[in-house]
């Protein structure tokens, strides 16, 4: 067992690296005038042209470009932004919590709706509630997820005036950047409640309702179809018929044992949920003028900077590399029968 | 506990519990991101608009009287040697945001940074053009000057005397009097200095903190580096009215600064923040949470804000933007294999390269772009009109110059007269480009195309939105052959504008190569004409050469829109000025 | 002759199997297959529908004036009719400007579905962008197919250090979230309908690939595709005889039922910013260009609904019946259930 996460965790600078390769590459497909899109942000700026791109060795080739920039990371140094004007670890750093916060807002809701739905689904199978939920669920899953931000902020926020857009309103960032504010974690919902500021909690909890319900209404759909059908195979399979006719409590056989066994289909699923999950967090913070990794990368995309690109996708694949690890040790605790070698 | 909970829920669901800011606070809302709050290094007007409240010049744009001026860090000035030598008598008793006092040694030092460092980027290039003589920073001029074979030696020669240069250039004769020694005679020098980069640098505050030494001992470490990595990236130490309190990502914090030489400012706090989303301004806006924040067109104001109860649209008919849009023609489109030109020839698939080097060409396309329908459909009424390439409230604009106006008769003439009426027989097909996203630019583009498609069915246009990227390649290649564009102003002086547009050495002349022998002698006149009582005939030629602009049409100025400040209604004193990166100062506005 | 007859098996046809009644009864199923075919015939007859408001450049490119189109394409007789349906040029996608005013402008009977910021007609919009939505659909399918086929086809086929590098490989394009990595993609190949479809091909094939893969080692461990190489046969001819035919079915049918969420990343990379250029028909464009007046603070909230409103339920009704089709389409082929 401990050999295979050894391996595991091995593979993951590999693939980063892998990854560092392709993208510096492909910008390589460009012109050194078209990689100085980053450096250079108005027509004023061209006459320089030249002078700029020599400046950050946009002219030279792939090699000397990919070891300028590697042997800096190596160092630790990440690079500087061009989106966020600041080295590229101090953004991190700051921009993590907020994406974090958005994530773990959603991914509780998304489990247990999700996981939930599904059971009732299953368990009340072709009745009422069972197709109503179905519809349901394809109806979330088939939404992109800008469709459905977008609508929240149309109706729910324009519309009615609930809750909020942006991290915190303008008061309360006025009042932070003075600096008694002590961040410990850098989620402001758990940081006002440590400094006894509820308000501070209570701001920030508004302004993630409606991003996290967005993220909930497509990924608990996509978990809640798995759940449901992994459920009904569950239940089909001899033993639960065994279970039943030995008598035991109807609960019993269906959360206890059927769900559990259930959750490794769903398990397998975390991988593209948590991929889908992510996709949508870029552009939620778009729509939602949230401050977090997301916003960041869409717009490091949209302009070209390299130094950016590649550090964010370093982050996600390390991200999602140790999700998938997690999520491959989690088979083994909620299956016993599966084994690595 | 049970309480607390409940506390938190309806604080949660009822919005703007914690709406309006007080009255001594602003908060202003803007479109664009920072990109550095060292006044050398910003180049862009979210920066500036932050940066010229922080920091002051020697003397600063007066109100909202354009034009006018008033003695800031300095109480007075003098031109000596016919215009070479500029002297400023500096005010006494002013503190930096640090409490060190200011003497011409920050000046001397804020200047010289300027000279040293010359980044690419920013606009140091005119301090630069004026003082040494040099528009790139020192490593570039030896490049550029002695080849790429030189020898450590010669370069340490040239460098050296790059050195002298700048140190000459700034020279302080007392504690409280600057000379600049120019390298040239310079009427704009008093303008340019004017520009945020010469604001003036708490010297011992920033060589305290890792910046510049200010002598030659390591001046070579800093050329031409990227001042974003420095300590005055995000943080200041000025004389302005106002002290950087923090820069966080978008959010910019200022305080009124207690010991500021001049009166005191109503507003004591100042957020400003980048939000990109102009529904999350709007929205902001309307609760009170923004007190200013950036429509993008009149339309959006006539649309949303004017029926949003506590706001007020201030505007005024008279005010005019200090820049200009033109559309341009490339009198030799360059580039191998240029999908802009097509074939290449005049056989109805594409055009040869010099195709807008025959003048009937260009009338044509004037008279093919409806400037009515853009100063009335794309700006609803609100824009001002333009007859050359200079703001209409500037010196040197002649208002009486005509306007082609919409006259497809008069451009189907102008085509048959083309090229020999080579154009009428064969057609033609060509690409106009524009920045992808600019959707001014692009309707202006789609209005062209409309039109000269309309006249001859053998008349090909395309219009291609250009990704910025795509954009920096045909802009350094010249390979664009028709493409509007906007410029705004550097320095409040109309040479900022007549040079790049019409000088063959001018850097958007040079991109449409554009040579015109009588412009050039007439412009390279003017600058010769520094002493006050010259002014008048300076500008004189001026006006004569958008006269000549007329004729010879490199290019075809079109509106642009009138400028409009949106706030909360209980904001007062607000006025605009064009050279003021925020249409106006925060220490002037006070909340009711 | 008729004993014969009796003799030999009886031979079920598709429509009569068990899997084809099941896949008829779900309810589901047939709403899918109905919104797709309410699409098809929309992308079908698009130049139909809107014959009477073409743009400028449509016209001119079918060689057609004005009023010569409205009568042109509505009738089948007429040569244009049938150019335009199956081959229009590639002007006729771009969406006619009305006006240029940036102010959207409310449902009309001459503009039954509204006018967008910019002039642009929402109806014809929404008509030609079902058009864009298949066509983005089977493209990026088709490019797929060919990457997965080809490193799927390799990896499986020698085995060895090929099949480690290449399975790599698709690990590496797994472990970014697809979105992201087309939104590199794309913005690096720049802006443009084709580009943006090459990247999202780009970030999808791995899992197609990874299934030829598992084909192809099933089918290599059958006996009687050991006794043909023993016998000599060469591996392209095993390849391309036995193996692909097998295979290929079911990965085309996987892969079309995957359009739903091509279509997804489609328009949402058209939301970003990349993808179709401003004013070309493609519904995630035209919410692109909507972003400004989908809320209207200070005054009626819903003023410009219909900005976003049609193309954004266009885009969750095309996706909604690929998902429902495909799901019915996987149930069926399930052979556990």
């Amino acid at each position: 067992m401990f050999n295979y996460i050894a391996r595991r965790l091995l593979q993951i600078p590999v693939v980063l690296f892998v990854l560092s390769l392709v993208i510096m590459g492909l910008m390589q497909l460009l012109s050194p005038q078209q990689r100085a899109a980053a450096f250079v942000t108005s027509d004023k700026q061209i006459e320089h042209l030249d002078q700029i791109i020599e400046k950050y060795h946009l002219d030279e080739g792939f090699l000397v470009q990919y070891r300028l920039w590697a042997s800096e990371v190596l160092r630790g140094n990440l690079g500087f932004s061009r989106i966020s004007k600041e080295p590229v670890l101090t953004t991190v750093r700051k921009r993590f919590p907020a994406s974090m916060e958005l994530a773990l807002a959603a991914f509780v809701p998304i489990v247990l709706v999700g996981v939930w739905l599904g059971t009732q689904a299953a368990t009340h199978r072709d009745s009422f509630l069972d197709q109503a939920l179905r519809v349901m669920a394809i109806v979330g899953w088939s939404l992109p997820t800008f469709v459905v931000a977008i609508w929240l902020v149309a109706w729910v926020y324009g519309g009615l005036g609930w809750f909020g857009i942006g991290r915190l309103p303008s008061s309360l960032l006025i009042e932070l950047a003075g600096g008694d504010f002590r961040r410990y974690t850098g989620l402001f919902t758990i940081d006002g409640l440590l400094n006894g500021r509820l308000d501070i909690a209570a701001e920030a909890l508004k302004r993630l309702v409606l991003p996290a319900a967005a993220l909930v209404i497509v990924v608990s759909a996509g978990i809640m179809r798995v759940m449901r059908s992994s459920m009904l195979d569950e239940l089909g399979k001899d033993y639960v018929r065994t279970a039943r006719a030995k008598g035991l409590p109807e609960k019993t056989v269906v959360y206890k044992h059927a769900r559990r066994n259930a959750l490794i289909p769903v398990i397998t699923m975390a991988g593209p949920m948590l991929g889908r999950m992510i996709g949508g967090i870029v552009v939620i913070e778009l729509i939602f003028n949230f401050p977090g990794l997301g916003e960041w990368a869409a717009k490091a995309a949209l302009q070209l900077d390299v130094t950016t690109l590649l550090a964010f996708v370093m982050l996600i694949g390390l991200i999602m590399a140790t999700a998938n690890l997690l999520v491959d040790v989690a088979y083994v605790i909620v299956d016993p029968r599966i084994r690595y070698e | 506990m049970k309480k607390h909970i409940f506390t938190m829920v309806a604080l949660v669901l009822l919005g703007g519990v914690l709406a309006a800011a007080p009255r001594d606070t602003y908060v202003y809302m803007q479109s664009a991101v920072f990109d550095s709050l060292d006044p050398v290094q910003a180049y862009d007007g979210a920066s500036i608009g932050v940066i010229e409240n922080i920091y002051e010049t020697l003397y600063s744009f007066k109100r909202d009287v354009p034009g006018a001026y008033e003695p800031t860090l300095a109480t007075s000035y003098e031109v000596k040697d016919g215009g070479r030598t500029y002297v400023y008598h500096l005010r006494k008793g002013v503190q930096f945001h640090s409490g060190n006092p200011m003497t011409c040694r920050d000046v001397e030092y804020s200047i010289e940074r300027i000279l040293v460092t010359m980044p690419g980027d920013s606009g140091a290039w005119f301090y630069g053009d004026a003082l040494t003589g040099y528009g790139n920073d020192a490593l570039t001029e030896a490049k550029k000057k002695l080849g790429d074979s030189a020898t450590q030696a010669e370069t340490d020669r040239f460098l050296d005397a790059y050195w002298q240069k700048i140190e000459d250039s700034v020279v302080c004769d007392d504690l409280y009097t600057v000379r600049f020694n120019l390298a040239g005679p310079d009427v704009a020098f008093f303008a340019k200095m004017l520009f945020t980069a010469a604001g003036v640098v708490d010297s011992k505050w920033a060589i305290a903190h890792g910046a510049w030494s200010g002598t030659k001992a390591d001046w070579k470490d800093w050329i031409g580096v990227d001042l974003r990595t420095g300590y005055l990236h995000n943080h200041a130490s000025g004389t302005g009215p106002y002290r950087l309190v923090k820069w966080d990502d978008k959010n910019i914090v200022a305080k009124a600064f207690d010991g500021y030489w001049g009166k005191a400012p109503a507003i004591k706090n100042v957020l400003v923040q980048a939000v990109e989303e102009e529904a999350t301004r709007l929205e902001a806006l309307r609760r009170g949470d923004a007190d200013r924040v950036d429509v993008n067109d009149w339309a959006t104001v006539n649309a949303k804000v004017r029926q949003m109860a506590g706001v007020k649209v201030w505007s005024d008919p008279a005010w005019s933007p200090a820049g200009a849009h033109v559309v341009f023609f490339n009198f030799n489109v360059q580039g191998e294999n240029n999908p802009y030109i097509g074939s290449g020839k005049l056989d109805g698939n594409g055009i040869p390269r010099d195709f807008f080097s025959d003048i009937n060409v260009r009338k044509a396309f004037a008279y093919c772009l409806d400037q009515d329908a853009i100063y009335n459909d794309i700006y609803e009424g609100n824009a001002a009109w333009y007859t050359m390439a200079l703001p209409p409230t500037w010196p040197g604009y002649d208002p009486d110059i005509p306007i082609r106006k919409l006259d497809l008769d008069k451009a189907e003439e102008f085509f048959k007269k083309a090229w020999g009426g080579q154009v009428w027989k064969k057609g033609f097909r060509v690409t106009i480009t524009h920045n992808a996203g600019n959707t001014v630019r692009q309707a202006v583009a789609e209005m062209l195309k409309a039109n000269i498609e309309s006249i001859n069915p053998r008349f090909k246009i395309d219009v291609v939105p250009l990704q910025w990227s795509d954009y920096l390649k045909a802009a350094r290649a010249k390979s664009l052959p028709v493409w509007p564009l906007g410029w705004g102003a550097d320095y409040a002086d109309p040479d900022n504008f007549i040079h790049p547009f019409y000088h063959s050495e001018g850097s958007l002349a040079k991109r449409q190569n554009f040579k015109n022998p009588e412009f050039d002698k007439l412009i390279e006149y003017a600058r010769t004409l520094v002493r006050p009582d010259q002014q008048d005939e300076r500008f004189a030629i001026y006006r004569k050469i958008g006269r000549m602009a007329y004729d010879v049409l490199p290019n075809v100025p079109y509106p642009r829109q009138s400028p409009f400040i949106v706030t909360r209604d209980n904001l007062q004193g607000v006025y605009y000025n064009s050279m003021v990166s925020g249409d106006f100062y925060w220490k002037d506005i006070s909340k009711k | 002759m008729s004993s014969r007859a009796s003799l030999e098996p009886k031979r079920e046809l598709w429509y009569e199997s068990k899997r084809f009644r099941r896949f008829r009864r779900n309810p589901l199923a047939l709403a899918g297959l109905l919104i797709l075919l309410f699409f098809a015939g929309m992308a079908l007859l698009a130049p139909v529908l809107t014959a009477d408001r073409l743009p400028r450049g449509c016209m001119r490119d079918l060689s057609l004036g004005r009023s010569e189109a409205r009568q042109a394409l509505r009738n089948p007789t007429r040569p244009a009719f049938w150019r335009a349906a199956f081959a229009p040029p590639k002007s006729c996608y771009k969406i006619p400007r009305v006006s240029y005013s940036p102010v959207p402008k409310p449902p009309s009977a001459r503009y039954p579905l509204g006018i967008a910021s910019g002039g642009y007609d929402i109806y014809y919009g929404i008509v030609w962008g079902a058009r864009t939505s298949f066509y983005i659909g089977v493209l990026v399918v088709g490019i797929v197919l060919v990457i997965a086929t080809m490193v799927g086809g390799l990896a499986g086929l020698f085995g060895g250090w090929l099949d480690n590098l290449l399975m790599r490989l698709v690990d590496v394009v797994y472990s970014i979230p697809g979105l992201v990595l087309a939104m590199v993609f794309a913005s690096i190949f720049g802006r443009g309908l084709i580009k943006t479809m090459i990247a999202i091909a780009l970030v999808a094939w791995p899992i197609y690939a990874r299934m030829l893969r598992g084909n192809i080692l099933q089918v290599k461990a059958q006996d009687y595709i050991s006794a043909a190489h023993a016998v000599g046969a060469g591996y392209g001819r095993l390849f391309f005889k036995h193996i692909l035919p097998n295979a290929i079915g079911p990965m085309i049918i996987l892969a079309s039922l995957d359009i739903g969420a091509i279509v997804i990343t489609a328009s949402t990379l058209a939301f970003l910013g990349l993808g179709a250029d401003v004013g070309y028909a493609d519904w995630g464009q035209m919410i692109s260009f909507a972003r400004s007046w989908i809320s209207n603070p200070g005054g009626e909230p819903l003023k410009y609904w219909f900005v976003w409103f049609w193309p954004s339920m266009a885009i969750a009704l095309f996706v909604l019946g690929w998902n429902l089709l495909g799901d019915a389409v996987r149930d069926a082929l399930d052979p556990r259930s």
